[in-house]
């Protein structure tokens, strides 16, 4: 049970609010009220903040700051800039960027290397424009059970938004990359507070790079990309976790070999298994870097503790995305996974960005409900019930929500 | 809805503009793109400041050494975040930050972090998110860190005559269903559960207060008293609150002091209230991170001169502060109270 705040995507779970009431009341001089057990005792106080250029987000750390996207905001297709997640990894942010001396660097294997300006690219090279989601990888790691440290985020680590940029396929060709490329490296503007810690580079196999999609990105949803998502620059790459999208990005370079550093020979890796789970007992072997994200589906209404009436329809709302092949169809069941119902889906914006869908439900009678949502993807892929891995990463199972009628 | 449609459609209108320009070609200069072109150079630098977040650490063996190794990296959030881990856990994560990212610590040093961590965040601390105990949950000690937010929004009454009157009533409202139990109808600290509480609660008429003070108790609520947040209630109503709270307090004549008196004031200042109040009189002194509640910080208030002669007379009982009477004598109680007065910043709401 969760008591509304006043503040909007606030909740106090019931021990919290017993703590507030208890000293409201007059501290130390009353005692516990109820002593019934916390139905969910994991989920703790979500404390909203305001940081430069964002709206009120559940704050999960604040330096280097991780910033949560309140589930509300899921209800329109494009996630505003304001209310879009924040994750950064290292202690150095970059918090002033000068554009009269910003440049973006290709070089490496390459017969030109290349220091752009936004401006130069802005103006030099064709501009696209496509929606994608972009998920952080540890999204919803603290749905995992057993759990697993690292950022504690709900389902808010994920937002949709339309990038507008430059190819990156255009600037390598323009760069010349040489023939025995292999890996496309990339680093942004952040640093590490003590130099014993390693900086935040990623890397992409050179035809990914090369793959048309795969973009340097200026603006998202029509503006200038929020300081804490990037700006100037974002490598946007559809259909991957987030932890490729290197923010502030500044320098591209063409390798004539595999990639190697420590974000993802050491970090952010799956067990090899094909849906990227093990056992915490008997942890995997092999293991390999993070990648294409996984089918997945989630309840955007009813929210979690949400109260319906028995008196009137309710549309629960929700959204779908995988990796590109595009969804199929959704289904929702109301009565613990015995019968399915299909949802009626929004039109696609793209094969990158989630698809949203609706399902209007009639009540039967007042009481409790679980609802359980599920998605089907182009490729024939279908999500599964349980998921666990040791990094917390790619939880796409089969997602609960219960509901009180009233 | 609306703004999810004018992005959608601020995005295609970009789109359309931009396409046009291609590989070799200049700087699109059509009418529609050109001034925001010249925005763009207008505004070449680009900043922002990040919100700081004081350290708010539970006080157990290892502290120190966490503070030194572990904070300078991340702030202690990246612990309070996590679930309840035990030892072995915690273990793990502090060798994975020295073998990893290069965390500096010796053996010892690595003893004491994890013996911190298990005591603030393992199965057994008593902080948030301990498993379903209710029964028994110490609310004498509830006055948890974590319920307090560094990043306070600023509550700020209205400016225009009409709708601060309107503030002002509606807080007048509020105060007397929410907090004049404790504060008494009039805010004199007075109210019938007040006179149960150790330490008494506030006479509101008695000093006054910054915006950003009143919007850290009215946020936060006030370590070591009976006083909670109430950031649970609506930001108008906050305001609201902050507006009328603002009106309870009359303004003093403001005498002009000597700079030879307030620099005698402030010698007497540095001897004996330093330690816990800080140099500059903002409450951080030597001592204070161990008091509960914290010391004043005078230049996010300013008690009235009577009031503080009262204090430094009497002490506060169920605080830290002690009576002076037998100390300082009076005289010199009185330099002090004018010097604490001058400390007051209200030119800075924002209190950077």
């Amino acid at each position: 049970m969760k008591a509304k705040t006043g503040i909007p995507g606030t909740t106090l779970n019931r021990r919290e609010f017993m703590r507030v009431l208890g000293v409201a009341g007059g501290g130390t001089l009353m005692a516990p009220l109820v002593t019934t057990a916390d139905p969910n005792p994991k989920r703790t106080l979500e404390q909203l903040v305001r940081f430069p250029e964002k709206t009120d987000l559940i704050l999960r750390t604040d330096r280097p700051p991780q910033l949560e996207t309140p589930l509300h905001y899921f209800r329109e297709d494009l996630t505003p800039n304001d209310a879009f997640y924040v994750r950064w990894h290292l202690e150095g942010i970059p918090t002033s960027v000068d554009l009269g001396a910003f440049r973006l660097q290709i070089s490496g294997h390459v017969e030109r290397p290349l220091s752009l300006s936004v401006a130069e690219l802005r103006g030099q090279f064709e501009a696209v424009s496509l929606i994608a989601v972009n998920q952080c990888s540890g999204n919803s790691r603290s749905f995992f059970e057993p759990r697993v440290p690292g950022g504690q985020w709900e389902n808010g680590a994920m937002g949709n938004a339309r990038w507008t940029g430059v190819r990156l396929r255009d600037l390598l060709d323009r760069a010349g990359a040489k023939a025995g490329a292999i890996d496309v490296g990339f680093s942004g503007l952040d640093r590490a507070a003590i130099a014993a810690t390693p900086n935040f580079a990623k890397a992409l196999a050179v035809d990914h790079a090369r793959d048309g999609d795969v973009m340097v990105a200026y603006e998202m949803n029509g503006a200038d990309l929020p300081m804490l998502n990037g700006f100037p620059l974002r490598l946007v790459v559809p259909g991957w976790y987030a932890t490729y999208w290197v923010k502030a990005l500044s320098q591209i370079q063409v390798l004539p070999e595999k990639f190697h550093g420590f974000w993802i020979d050491k970090a952010y890796r799956i067990p090899t298994s094909p849906d990227a789970s093990e056992s915490s007992e008997h942890l995997a072997a092999e293991t390999t870097p993070i990648n294409r994200m996984s089918l997945r589906s989630l309840f955007v209404r009813p929210e979690p503790g949400e109260q319906l009436s028995s008196k009137a329809p309710f549309e629960m709302q929700g959204l779908a995305f995988d990796s590109g092949s595009g969804i199929q169809r959704v289904e929702v069941s109301t009565d613990k996974g015995r019968t399915w119902l299909a949802a009626q889906l929004d039109p696609e914006l793209g094969k990158y960005s989630w698809r949203r869908w609706r399902l209007r439900w009639n009540p039967p009678a007042s009481g409790r409900y679980q609802f359980q949502v599920r998605a089907f993807n182009r490729a024939g892929q279908h999500q599964s019930t349980s998921l666990w891995n040791r990094g917390g990463y790619m939880r796409n199972v089969i997602e609960q929500t219960e509901v009180e009628v009233l | 809805m609306k703004r999810s449609f004018n992005a959608v459609v601020f995005g295609l209108a970009i789109f359309q503009v931009s396409v046009g320009c291609c590989e070799g070609g200049e700087l699109a200069s059509s009418g529609t793109n050109a001034p925001a072109s010249e925005a763009r150079q207008l505004n070449r630098v680009r900043s922002i400041t990040l919100p700081h977040f004081e350290p708010d650490l539970p006080v157990a063996p290892g502290r120190d050494e966490y503070m030194v190794v572990c904070v300078s990296c991340h702030s202690p959030r990246y612990v309070t975040m996590q679930p309840l881990f035990p030892q072995r856990q915690w273990e793990e994560t502090v060798d994975k930050m020295v073998k990893v990212y290069g965390a500096q610590m010796d053996q010892e040093q690595r003893q004491s972090i994890i013996g911190y961590l298990v005591a603030i965040h393992g199965p057994n601390s008593t902080t948030e998110g301990s498993p379903a105990r209710d029964e028994d949950y110490d609310f004498a000690s509830a006055a948890k860190p974590l319920q307090r937010s560094e990043t306070t929004p600023l509550i700020k009454p209205a400016t225009d005559a009409t709708t601060h009157a309107n503030e002002v009533n509606r807080g007048a409202d509020l105060f007397k269903q929410d907090c004049a139990a404790c504060h008494g109808t009039a805010g004199r600290g007075d109210g019938l559960i007040g006179q149960v509480l150790l330490r008494k609660p506030k006479n509101l008429a008695s000093t006054r207060f910054s915006p950003q003070l009143l919007s850290q108790v009215l946020w936060n609520g006030k370590r070591g008293t009976a006083m909670p947040s109430w950031r649970t209630l609506p930001q108008g109503d906050l305001t609201a609150l902050a507006a009328y709270v603002e009106t309870l307090h009359l303004p003093s004549k403001g005498d002009q002091i000597s700079p030879e008196a307030l620099q005698h004031g402030n010698q007497i200042f540095l001897q004996n209230c330093a330690p816990c109040h800080g140099v500059s009189g903002d409450g951080k002194g030597a001592a204070a991170a161990t008091l509960m509640p914290e010391p004043a910080n005078f230049k996010l208030k300013q008690p009235d001169f009577d009031y503080i002669l009262q204090v430094l007379s009497d002490g506060i009982p169920g605080t830290a502060m002690p009576a002076w009477k037998n100390q300082i004598s009076e005289s010199d109680r009185r330099a002090l109270a004018d010097f604490l007065r001058s400390l007051f910043e209200s030119a800075n709401p924002y209190g950077h």
